[in-house]
This record gives structure tokens, C-alpha cells and sequence, in this order.
């Protein structure tokens, strides 16, 4: 990945996928379980969002999946995502199978895959599912990473579980750690427990450099919200909270905000606009419980005997539109909240998959919003594009960033030369610029014969680009064709 | 075997040949050019910004000057600037003088040194000064490690950031790559002194970067009859080049009129009240602006940024600026003067300011700091401060806390790190200084310190006031801290 400030939770650059062979081992024993694996292999075409026009080449990747009831087969978005060919191939098989995903899930890194062909099932056997393990427990891990072609079946102990940031989405989830190796080809496959039922779905390692022995898989409890979901006819995120908080560990603080001594909570320190909490909480409210759960100074919650989540997990089991009870001290009264839960407000919106890029060209001036799909794509990170990712906030008119990408050169726009990248626009035509479809809109009205785009990169290159207005709708036409581009928007702006 | 031999015997013979003759020959005149080139030894502390009240380590700079009329040694401010002790050393000699800082021109990387000891001058020869090169002139550059004699070709005259970025100074581009060993080292056309090799951003682009001889003029300028040294000027906005027919339109130019349009006037800079957003700059110093920034100067219709015309001047002198104003000509003299910066970077900068309050390490934001705090993790909003960050009225200096001594009066704070201060017990923190009025005002029994630009850390730090002055006492005790604030700070 190409951000590599491991900081804040937002960003979990440090977890990728790890590049290390390890050793199968294999098991005779195990017959049952190899009849519900598969692997699978993915063509992908990946969006290329700096010429958003166009796509990338061809990517071929292979994962592992496992077969569930209803002739389903399940596994790893990551696995499918950006896809336009799929194929399985099961366990002492040679043909392989043409499947289409039914239903993916970004944020939890899940997906779900059909195959027309029903004789592909034949002699398959689906999984049962089994319960979240605890530590020690152990577990197997089935699938067809790196470093050989056949089935590899790993085993370990679950040592840890708790909320880590999934690189795939970037959100905080509960993820189950196990020291069974888990290498790139493993993404997808069934980590089983020792009465063989599914209890994960294997997902990630560590870096190599960073740590060994630390494979990931997503818990028993997000596949079975998943299939839960689903079952509904369609996939519904998972919610956030929208909040950012301070834990309370020091007595002075909790004092200050009026705390008794057996009072425990977070503090709210800010509330994103058109959030879960927007309208509900407020800056400054103490989060005493969340969803039944009290929540401690550090900002956990009991899980089971012994063991402790981040207040978020609650988060990772609702679906948007649920409420969310929460008990929070404001000033010196308790009140008991509910907050309806919506999906995610970030002024920068995390990574995205299967869709195509935002565009507008206009005198071969590119026009794009700001994502992290984005800044991933360019090669330099401008510190003023850092910052908005990392502390940027959407306000009522701030919906989302809308950059002036680069320019495709031109009569019409000489003189704008190689700095003029990257813009941060903030009006055109005198029209404030709060999303893309303002652009389309304020292009429609010159001003005296001009138009007057407008940015502050005052330090680099200025502040104002100016365009010809009488020249420009030919000037774009011919751009377009001189540049090979079909159209000069993307579909979602047509 | 015999023919190798004898081979050999040529080339030896050659060899002794050529070494008998040369200096007969050619050596006379660049003999003279090596006596003014001397060795600049400068023992130095580390400072450690990140925890400003321990002493570095010791560190030993080596580099080269040139002795200049006035038994004086010219060297790059970058050698000298944090020396304790200073040495320098004639080619071919081994005896050290004790040299002293005399004059410091530390944005224009430049600096002064005298020497007590007479007898260092001896045998060594001052530099006459030359006149300006121009592109395709050879010129030579005499000394480096072991004493040397390279020859490059000026490739232009060109403005170039120094390189740590905060100043952007003329200098001449050689063809050639220009080792940093020979930073200070004298730089001859036909014999006089025409520069000085220094560190720029140029480098980057495989050139050499030289200080020029009028800028030399410049600052022995800015420092004669005992003035002390006042910086390099700044008119104080920022503009932008007009090369499209229809911004050029937009901002009222007409015909063949060229300039550059105002987009900025930096508040604390030369021209507030003078200069306005929109204004068109057509000429400086009677120089006409380009519509890209560039004028043209007298000889050999060199071309150059217009910044070039200004970075001559002395602070609080006048310079004279044509312009457009809602399309209608005048003329106007700004007093020029140095621009102070929101996230200031100072080499020279021994003695950090900080302030510790319970174990809170508050520090002003500098890329010296960014630099010992480790830059490459340093949060990307700080480095985009530094970057683009402009003092207002409500902000002169990043006050952060820079992290947190642990102690149990800041249990659970304890990772603070690099967050933007916003008030001290209601009080709004503009600088380094507010901060010692603010905590001696506490609010009831609470030390409140408010942070908003970093929501995601949290919004705010509350201490118990009371139990505050007994802790700082401890914490300084554990952690050997001498003084709970920079002297500056007293």
C-alpha cells in the first residue's frame, strides 16, 4: 500500500498480506473437511483513478473459499473484489468451474460465489459452523497459499482476539489471531476447530519484517451477520458511530467532567457531520455505556469471562438503520440516547472496490473527488491532501473534496503548466463547490465570457485557473478525441 | 617482455618528464589561487530538539573558505554557524589558527571569520573580487579535500532554495556536479574571485550550485561600519504567473502589458497596506515583469525570477514596484523587510525553546524539531504546516505538545505526542510565551489544555493544579531535566 504512515487506526498500512512460504501440514484424517474447500481463481481489472477513463491491466489472483449449504461457495472479498472472471476448482479436482459473486462485503472482507453448473457440488460437502474459540483453542487452517499447488491444512492456537483494522476496508472489525500460517493464497479459506466446524474465514498476516506467526481470520460471529444480511436479498454495511473519543484514564479528567469515583466512560471529542451521532451526541458528552455494555476508562467493554473488546465491537454485529442505546453523562445529568446508526461520513472516503471512478473533464481540466482510492493512485502525497485524509471533516458545505486532478494540454488551457495538479477547488464560476455534480453545473454559467475556477495553492502555483469560455466546449470535444477518452463523465454523472 | 618493459620505461619517463616541466611552465598563476584557499575545521554540539534540555553529542565539521581582502576568512554559514570552536588550516600546511565568527549571514549562507594570530597570514594571498560570469564562461574551483583545481562551465544564473528550504537565493549553475567538500572554497574566472560553491536544492538535478560574487557584495554590505546582519528581505505575497490569454484578460491586462497577479499579501510581510489580492506586478525596480515571473537583465539578456531583483536589497530599504490596480497603472516603493515563517527552521538555532508542565514537553513546531522528532513519521498535518502554514494574528508559532514525561499526574495521557495546542485554561496559545501566563491561571483547581485540530487523539488534557507543582518537581528530578523551561522563556 502505498500510504505509509502506520498512526492512526484508520490507516492499517502495517497489516498486509505477508510474503512468507511455510510449511503445510497435512493430515490423512482430515477427509471431511478437504471435500468443502476450493480454490479459487480471479481475473481482476482495477479502475485506474487518476485517468479514471480508463483501466488497469489484467490481474490474476487465486484464494481459497469453502463450500456452505445452498450450493454457496464462501469466501474473501479481497479474494473477488474488482473481478470481471472467477473460477473454482474443489479439493482432488481438475476442472475448474466458472462462479459469479451473489454478494460481497467490503467491509468485513467477505463474499459469497455461485456456480450455474450444479455438478460442481457434486461429492461437496458444506460447513458447519461452530462458535468464536477461545484463547489457546485450536484451530486448522484449510486452504491453497503460496508455495505449492495442492490443499495445505495449517494448524495453530487462537492467541489473541480483539478489534483490528482490516486492510482490505480499513475498519476496525474483530479479527481472531492464531499462529497457524496464514500466506497469501490462504485469503478466503476455512479455519476450522477441533470439531471441524467453521469458526473463520482466514484473511490476513502481519509483515513479515514486523512479526511472525500472526495470521488473521474474521470470526465465526461477522460470517454469520453476513449470511444473516443477505439473506434479506442485499448487503447492508456495517454502521459507524462517527464519533472520535478520549479515553478517560486520568482522575483529574474524570473529575473535572463531574465523574463520581464508581463512574466509568469516554469522552466525546468530536461528532462527524451527517453521522450516527450527529444530532444526538454532543462534544463533550461522557459515553458511560454503549448497547448495555459499560464502558471503561480505556474505552473497553467485558466480552466474555475474562476478556475485554473495544467499545466499538457492538458496532460490528448491528446493520445501518438499527438504534443503538447509550447511556452518557452531559453536564451533570445521565441520559439515556438512542442513536439510529448510519453508514460511513468521512469527508475522505475509505478505500472502494467494484466501481468506477468519479470524472468530469472540461477544457482538459480533470475533475475528481478526493478518495483513498486516490491518493493510492498518485504517486506523490501532497501534504495539503495528507491532511484532509487524515483530519478533514465534511460540514454541511463540505460534502466531499472535488480535486482538479491534472490537465490534459491544450491551447485552451497553456500556460497552466505541470504544478497545477492536485487542486483542492472551492468555486467555480463564483459557485461554491460542495460535491462533483456542483462542477457540471457551475460550468454551465460563465462569467463574462470566461470561466473562473478557483483554489488556494497560493504558495506553488496561485489561485485561479481562467478558461475561454467561448472556446471551450470545442476545445473539449477535441481533447477528448486527441486523448482517446469516450466521454467526458463518468456514467454516474451522465 | 622486452617491449612491455620498455614501455614502461617510456611511460616512467614520460612521467618525470612532464612533472619537471609543468610547474615551470603553467603552474605560476594557479599557485597564487591556492594560497587563498584554507581548511575550516569546526567542532560542534548536536542539539537535540526533541528533548531540548540535554546536551548533544559533540560533532566535527570539515570544510573549506576562501581568505578574502581584509584578512578575512568567507565561508558557508552552514560550517560555522553552530560552532563552538572553530580552526582553520592553509593548504600544504599542518598548522591550526583558532578562527572566530565574525559576521554571520546565516540565510544567505554565508560567513565571516577572523583570525588573531598574524602569523596565519603569512604567505597566504587574499582574493581579488571579480565581476559576475556569465553562462559559458569557464570558471575554476580550487581546493576540497586534497587540494585540487576542477574546472566547470557556468550553465546560467538562476534563483535556488538553500537547502533546507527557507530561503530562496541567486545562484550560479555549473554544468558539472560540484562536490559538497568544496562548499566555501574559492571560485576564480581568470583569476578573481567570482563565488563560492554551496548546498541548494539544485543539486538534485546533478549541477553545482555557486554563491555569486555579488551576493558576496551584498552581504559584506549588509554587515560593514558594524551593522549587524538583518536577513534576507521579502516582499510578502505570493503570485501567480498569467500565461493564459484568458487570465490574462481576466486580471484586466491589455495588449502586450505582462506581470504577475498578486494572490496573496502574508500578513506580518512588506507589503500589508501596500500591496493588494488582485494587483498585477508589471515591473520591479523598472525591470518589466514576464507574464511567467522571469525579467530580463541588462547584459547578455539573461533571464531570471523577478525575486533575484530584491534579494540585493537590505532590509527596511525601498523598492520600487510598477503595477496594475483594477486595470489602472501606478507606481509604489515598499520598504522591504524579512518574513518571519509560521514553522521556522534554524541550523543555528543551540538553545531550543520548551516549556515542561507536568511532564507535558511543549515545544514551538520547527523543522528542526520535525527533524530530531523524526520527519518521516511525523504527522502529515504538521508537515503540511510547514509546508504552507502563514503566521496570522491568532497564530505566530505551533505550539505542541511535543510528548509526555510519564508520571502518575498524567496517567493516561501519557500518549500525547505532537498535538496542536489550542488553549491553556480558556486562553488562546498564539505563541510559546502565552503558555507561562495561562498556566499560572489555572481554572479552580484544573490545568485545562485544549487540542482540536487532532480530535481523533482527543480534545483535552486536564491536571490537577494543585498536585501540578510538586509533580513538575519530580518529574524533573527523574528525568534530569535542569530547568523546566528555555531560557528565552525566564
Amino acid at each position: 500500500m502505498k500510504l505509509s504512515k502506520p498512526r492512526t487506526h484508520l490507516l492499517p498500512t502495517y497489516v498486509v498480506l505477508l510474503a512468507l512460504a511455510l510449511c503445510p501440514i497435512p493430515s490423512a484424517a482430515q477427509d471431511g473437511l478437504r471435500k468443502s474447500v476450493v480454490k479459487i481463481f480471479t481475473t481482476m481489472q482495477n479502475p485506474n483513478y487518476y485517468e479514471p477513463w480508463r483501466v488497469d491491466g489484467q490481474e490474476n489472483v487465486s484464494g481459497s473459499g469453502c463450500v456452505i449449504a445452498g450450493h454457496r461457495i464462501l469466501t474473501n472479498a479481497h479474494v473477488v473484489s474488482n473481478q470481471i472472471f472467477i473460477q473454482v476448482l474443489k479439493d482432488g479436482d481438475s476442472r475448474k468451474y466458472t462462479a459469479k459473486v451473489e454478494f460481497v462485503a467490503h467491509d468485513c472482507d467477505l463474499a459469497l460465489l455461485k456456480v450455474e453448473d450444479s455438478r460442481f457440488f457434486k461429492g461437496t460437502k458444506p460447513v458447519k459452523y461452530g462458535t468464536l474459540p477461545y484463547l489457546r483453542d485450536n484451530v486448522q487452517v484449510y486452504g491453497y497459499p503460496v508455495g505449492g499447488e495442492e490443499l495445505s491444512i495449517t494448524q495453530g492456537v487462537v492467541s489473541r482476539i480483539e478489534l483490528i483494522p482490516y486492510s482490505h476496508s480499513m475498519r476496525n472489525l474483530l479479527g481472531v489471531q492464531t499462529d497457524a500460517a496464514i500466506n497469501p493464497g490462504n485469503s478466503g479459506g476455512p479455519v476450522f476447530d477441533r470439531h471441524k466446524k467453521l469458526v473463520g474465514v482466514a484473511f490476513q498476516g502481519y509483515n513479515a519484517i514486523m512479526a511472525q506467526n500472526t495470521g488473521y481470520f474474521i470470526p465465526i460471529m461477522l460470517v454469520q451477520r453476513f449470511l444473516k444480511e443477505i439473506k434479506r436479498g442485499k448487503y447492508t454495511s456495517i454502521p459507524t458511530l462517527g464519533i472520535y473519543t478520549q479515553y478517560m484514564e486520568n482522575e483529574t479528567l474524570r473529575e473535572s467532567f463531574g465523574m463520581g469515583p464508581n463512574q466509568t466512560g469516554i469522552l466525546v471529542s468530536k461528532i462527524l457531520y451527517g453521522s450516527s451521532a450527529w444530532g444526538t451526541l454532543k462534544e463533550n458528552d461522557v459515553v458511560l455505556s454503549i448497547g448495555g455494555y459499560p464502558i471503561a476508562n480505556d474505552g473497553t467493554i467485558a466480552f466474555r469471562r475474562g476478556e475485554r473488546l473495544n467499545f466499538q465491537y457492538p458496532l460490528g454485529l448491528r446493520r445501518i438503520g438499527d438504534e443503538l442505546s447509550m447511556k452518557i453523562l452531559r453536564g451533570d445529568k445521565t441520559l439515556n440516547l438512542k442513536v439510529t446508526l448510519k453508514g460511513e461520513t468521512r469527508l475522505v472516503p475509505l478505500v472502494k472496490y467494484d466501481q468506477n471512478p468519479t470524472y468530469f473533464i472540461f477544457g482538459g481540466l480533470i475533475f475528481t473527488p478526493f478518495t483513498t482510492n486516490y491518493l493510492q493512485t498518485i504517486k506523490d502525497n501532497p501534504s495539503e491532501l495528507l491532511r484532509l485524509y487524515y483530519d478533514g471533516l465534511p460540514s454541511p458545505g463540505l460534502k466531499q473534496v472535488v480535486l482538479m486532478s491534472h490537465i490534459l494540454s491544450h491551447e485552451i488551457n497553456k500556460g497552466y503548466d505541470t504544478g497545477y495538479a492536485n487542486l483542492v477547488i472551492t468555486k467555480i464560476n463564483g459557485k461554491p463547490i460542495s460535491e462533483m455534480k456542483d462542477v457540471i453545473a457551475a460550468f454551465e454559467k460563465p462569467v463574462s465570457g470566461r470561466h473562473v475556477i478557483e483554489f488556494d495553492k497560493a504558495k506553488e502555483v496561485g489561485t485561479r485557473i481562467v478558461i475561454d469560455a467561448a472556446k471551450a466546449k470545442r476545445a473539449t470535444e477535441e481533447i477528448l478525441q486527441l486523448n482517446n477518452i469516450p466521454s467526458d463523465r463518468s456514467a454516474d454523472l451522465k | 617482455m622486452r617491449n612491455h618493459l620498455n614501455n614502461r620505461l617510456i611511460k616512467i619517463l614520460m612521467a618525470l618528464f612532464t612533472l619537471a616541466f609543468l610547474p615551470a611552465c603553467k603552474w605560476g598563476k594557479e599557485k597564487d589561487l591556492k594560497k587563498s584557499v584554507v581548511k575550516v575545521f569546526t567542532t560542534t554540539q548536536n542539539v537535540d530538539f526533541y528533548e531540548p534540555w540535554k546536551p548533544g553529542a559533540e560533532a566535527h565539521l570539515q570544510g573549506c573558505g576562501t581568505l578574502v581582502p581584509g584578512n578575512r576568512v568567507l565561508t558557508t554559514a552552514h560550517l560555522v554557524n553552530k560552532g563552538n570552536y572553530i580552526e582553520v588550516q592553509k593548504f600544504g600546511e599542518t598548522k591550526r589558527y583558532v578562527a572566530k565568527v565574525e559576521k554571520l549571514g546565516y540565510d544567505q549562507d554565508l560567513a565571516l571569520l577572523t583570525v588573531e594570530d598574524k602569523d596565519f597570514f603569512k604567505d597566504a594571498e587574499t582574493v581579488e573580487y571579480g565581476e559576475l560570469p556569465h553562462a559559458g564562461d569557464k570558471v575554476k574551483i580550487v581546493g576540497g579535500d586534497e587540494l585540487s583545481i576542477k574546472e566547470d562551465t557556468i550553465s546560467g544564473l538562476d534563483m535556488v532554495w538553500t537547502w533546507e528550504g527557507s530561503t530562496f537565493l541567486p545562484a550560479l549553475i555549473t554544468n558539472g556536479d560540484i562536490d559538497n567538500k568544496v562548499n566555501g572554497c574559492p571560485v576564480f574566472k581568470d583569476g578573481k574571485f567570482v563565488g563560492l560553491p554551496f548546498d541548494s536544492w539544485h543539486k538534485v538535478e546533478k549541477t553545482g550550485s555557486i554563491i555569486p560574487v555579488n551576493m558576496v557584495r551584498r552581504f559584506l554590505r549588509a554587515t560593514e561600519d558594524g551593522r549587524v546582519y538583518g536577513g534576507m528581505p521579502d516582499l510578502g505575497v505570493y503570485a501567480q504567473e498569467l500565461e493564459n490569454p484568458a487570465i490574462r484578460d481576466y486580471y484586466g491586462l491589455t495588449g502586450e502589458q505582462t506581470g504577475i497577479v498578486v494572490t496573496k499579501v502574508l500578513e506580518e510581510g512588506a507589503s500589508v497596506g501596500l500591496l493588494r489580492e488582485g494587483d498585477v506586478l508589471t515591473a520591479v525596480d523598472g525591470h518589466a515583469i514576464d507574464n511567467d515571473g522571469y525579467i530580463t537583465l541588462d547584459k547578455k539578456s539573461e533571464r531570471i525570477q523577478a525575486d533575484y531583483l530584491i534579494a540585493f536589497y537590505l532590509p527596511g530599504e525601498q523598492i520600487s514596484l510598477d503595477l496594475l490596480r483594477d486595470g489602472k497603472p501606478m507606481k509604489l516603493k515598499v520598504p522591504l523587510k524579512t518574513l518571519p515563517t509560521l514553522v521556522p527552521y534554524r541550523a543555528d538555532n543551540r538553545h531550543p525553546t520548551y516549556f515542561v508542565y507536568a511532564g507535558l514537553v511543549f515545544v514551538p513546531l520547527t523543522y528542526n524539531y520535525m527533524q530530531s522528532a523524526d520527519w518521516k513519521n511525523m504527522k502529515p498535518s504538521l508537515k503540511d504546516l510547514y509546508n504552507h502554514g502563514v503566521i496570522t494574528a491568532e497564530r505566530k508559532q505551533v505550539v505542541l505538545i511535543s510528548h509526555v514525561l510519564p508520571h502518575d499526574i498524567n496517567t493516561g495521557y501519557d500518549k500525547a505526542s505532537n498535538l496542536i495546542v489550542d488553549k491553556v485554561n480558556g486562553r488562546p496559545i498564539k505563541e510559546m510565551k502565552d503558555l507561562v501566563a495561562a498556566f499560572a491561571a489555572p481554572q479552580g483547581n484544573y490545568q485545562v489544555i485544549e487540542m482540536d485540530e487532532h480530535a481523533w487523539y482527543g480534545s483535552r488534557i486536564v491536571l490537577d493544579a494543585k498536585k501540578a507543582p510538586r509533580a513538575n518537581e519530580e518529574i524533573m528530578a527523574l528525568f534530569k531535566i535542569p530547568a523546566d523551561r528555555s531560557q528565552d522563556l525566564k
